[in-house]
């Protein structure tokens, strides 16, 4: 994904399709200088994390 | 459990599942001594497991829970009541807010795109899309599918909505954020990913054919 994309993702507040590592995740914030995206899925509340946008998908 | 306490919607029963923590025990037994809450106590066991203590407990027609680190807005409990008795729901879910370590809540909730039932069961296909903490069920349906199975750390909720869905409930959405979530960062890098994977790869295994049967009925029928 490019960070245009992910940044339009988390401003929106509706939930869109992304997963990281085949699992479905909700984009919080964006760091376009770094090109990382903070992240968390429902799956595990303690494991929000910081990954780099190239290595979200959406579908 | 502040938030507990503050619903507007009464009589209330508040109950607390200590799931083998040692911290603020001095509250909860005040507040049991006071017959504000009840508790019980058990050796860290994980959550799918405390909740189905919390249910054993409970005697009220609905039930709702949640985290301890997270926190109910304070008509949580009686709009959603409103809304499932409105809508005849057994089952339902809402839109929330994330929250950061000093709980100070996001403006923008978190919402699931607008869409039919049917577009949400499509979401059911990949992954979670219910948040366990906005859950609102009757208690009769939790009994009839046999609570959480404990033997998944990640994927029980998952698990059960699924379970429900597949048995013929509908899940409402209530499309206003009723609760504040806190999500927390990963100490190490991808914590439990493979774990995580591989219980949802099982789940997703007994489950999805089983969704895709149901939505593609559902298709034919629209």
């Amino acid at each position: 994904m490019n960070k245009q994309r992910a940044q339009e993702i988390s401003e929106s507040p509706v939930m869109a399709n992304v997963t990281y590592q085949g699992i479905q995740v909700y984009i919080q914030h964006v760091d376009p200088e770094r090109e990382t995206a903070r992240i968390y899925s429902l799956l595990n509340k303690e494991d929000e994390m910081e990954v780099s946008v190239d290595a979200l998908t959406e579908y | 459990m502040e938030s507990a306490l503050a619903q507007t919607y009464k009589p209330l029963e508040i109950i607390v599942v200590n799931d083998g923590s040692e911290r603020e025990t001095d509250i909860l037994y005040r507040l049991e001594g006071a017959g504000r809450i009840k508790v019980v106590h058990q050796p860290n066991r994980g959550t799918a497991s405390a909740l189905n203590a919390g249910f054993r407990l409970a005697a009220g027609h609905y039930a709702a829970w949640l985290s301890s680190d997270d926190r109910f807005r304070p008509d949580k409990i009686e709009r959603q009541v409103r809304f499932m008795q409105g809508g005849g729901w057994a089952i339902s879910h809402t839109a929330f807010r994330l929250m950061n370590g000093e709980g100070i809540a996001e403006s923008d909730p978190v919402l699931l795109p607008e869409g039919s039932m049917l577009q949400f069961y499509r979401s059911m296909l990949l992954s979670n899309t219910v948040n366990g903490c906005t859950v609102m069920m009757e208690r009769t349906l939790f009994n009839r599918m046999g609570g959480f199975s404990e033997k998944l750390p990640y994927t029980h909720d998952y698990e059960l909505w699924l379970r429900i869905v597949l048995s013929g409930y509908p899940i409402g959405y209530l499309r206003e954020p009723l609760t504040d979530y806190r999500v927390h960062s990963a100490m190490g890098t991808a914590m439990h990913r493979e774990e995580i994977q591989k219980e949802l790869h099982s789940v997703h295994k007994t489950y999805i054919p089983r969704l895709q049967r149901l939505i593609a009925t559902l298709e034919g029928e629209v």
